[in-house]
């Protein structure tokens, strides 16, 4: 054994947990070397005096001071949870989300996620497309509608107020007196009468 | 009122804010945190930092012992441990270039001590403190958790988070070169072994 070696074995030797026979070697080279013999008493003396350190004292006032300094601090106050839910709750759950994800996989195929997600988002613009078009179209035939609703009632007025005008000729020819009306000998029917006729017919009153 | 109580009748009440109980507990420990501190710092004003920094997160954190752990003591000892190994390997290079602190721990006396014995007990025991301060942070950490603190070799290497065998060489190398400073000053000590 060499002094390396020794050095290496002084801690397991002295706490006698060296092995026999390497203690014993261990002591046989201690008894040809002086220095090893006086690095192992030395040895021995540090952990002496390691061991036998005294506690110091505590400075005076030092326990009032660190109380009071954890005083100052504010406290971490500790959130538990209102409801603690049971490990095997937590388990079912995951386990219901695993087969969720494996029915959802099972449903878009074998593709990837990526180009499911990709497909996806296709189809979303193609239905938005789709829908504004639509729209689009609504609000043309909703536009087409007025115009003909407008027209029609616009008609009508315009028939309104022609025979609203037909009949102030009337009344202007009843004033001019008989001689003057060249219409005279074929006032047989009464004035309400021939007014509806006209609406009905939409023809020119008394032409 | 509190002296015939124990660490255990006090925690409830520190930790629903009784301040005199809080006092209390910590008046018991703080001889050891500050023991502690100062192993670990080797200097006094500096211990008593790690000292305050120590209750002040043992109060931060007390909800977090459980009684069935072990004793409130031990929890207490390994917070305090856990944060000085922090601090020691936070600071390491400042503690490079300050002085030593004149303050010494005292080794125990031996009982029927002869006075010059005694002289040399505690010069010796100066070098090797002194030595102590002077190891990298590799080899001191373990061996004052070793030879100071009282720590099992597993106990450090599960605080150190190194293997085993780790732990065994570096207290063994540690060991040796104090071993080795306290040869070289042999011829200043009074009666010096030979």
């Amino acid at each position: 054994m060499d002094c390396g070696r020794a050095e290496e074995l002084l801690s397991d030797h002295l706490e006698g947990t060296l092995h026999p026979l390497l203690s014993a070697e261990l002591e046989g080279h201690f008894a040809g070397c002086e220095d090893c013999r006086r690095l192992r008493v030395a040895f021995a003396e540090v952990v002496e005096a390691l061991r036998a350190a005294a506690e110091l004292d505590a400075p005076p006032g030092l326990a009032k001071r660190a109380a009071a300094a954890a005083l100052a601090r504010p406290r971490v106050v500790e959130i538990r949870p209102a409801l603690v839910l049971p490990p095997w709750l937590h388990a079912a759950a995951a386990g219901l989300a695993l087969i969720a994800l494996g029915a959802a996989l099972a449903v878009i195929g074998p593709e990837r996620p990526a180009r499911a997600a990709q497909r996806l988002v296709g189809q979303t613009v193609t239905a938005g497309t789709s829908l504004m078009e639509r729209k689009d179209r609504l609000l043309e035939d909703m536009r087409l509608l007025g115009v003909v609703l407008s027209t029609a009632f616009e008609g009508r007025i315009d028939r309104v107020n022609e025979r609203v005008l037909d009949y102030k000729r009337l009344l202007e020819r009843r004033k001019a007196g008989p001689q003057g009306d060249p219409k005279q000998g074929r006032e047989a029917r009464p004035l309400a009468a021939r007014v509806a006729e006209g609406f009905r017919t939409g023809s020119r009153f008394g032409s | 009122m509190l002296l015939n109580t124990t660490d255990a009748d006090l925690l409830p009440g520190c930790r629903g804010g009784d301040e005199a109980a809080w006092r209390e507990l910590v008046a018991r420990h703080t001889r050891r945190v500050f023991g502690l501190a100062y192993r670990f710092t080797g200097r006094v004003d500096e211990a008593e930092d790690l000292t305050q920094e120590v209750f002040v997160k043992v109060y931060q954190t007390l909800h977090r012992y459980r009684e069935s752990e072990g004793s409130f003591g031990a929890w207490l000892m390994a917070v305090a441990r856990n944060h000085a190994i922090d601090h020691y390997r936070r600071g390491r290079q400042e503690r490079l270039r300050r002085t030593e602190d004149p303050v010494v721990l005292e080794t125990t006396p031996a009982r029927d001590e002869h006075p010059i014995a005694g002289l040399e007990r505690e010069e010796r025991s100066r070098l090797v403190h002194r030595g102590l301060r002077a190891l990298p942070p590799d080899l001191r950490l373990p061996l004052i958790l070793c030879d100071l603190q009282g720590l099992a070799y597993e106990e450090i290497a599960t605080t150190l988070a190194i293997p085993l065998g780790t732990v065994k060489s570096r207290i063994n190398r540690a060991r040796l070169e104090l071993a080795k400073r306290l040869l070289a000053r042999r011829p200043e000590l009074a009666g010096g072994v030979s």
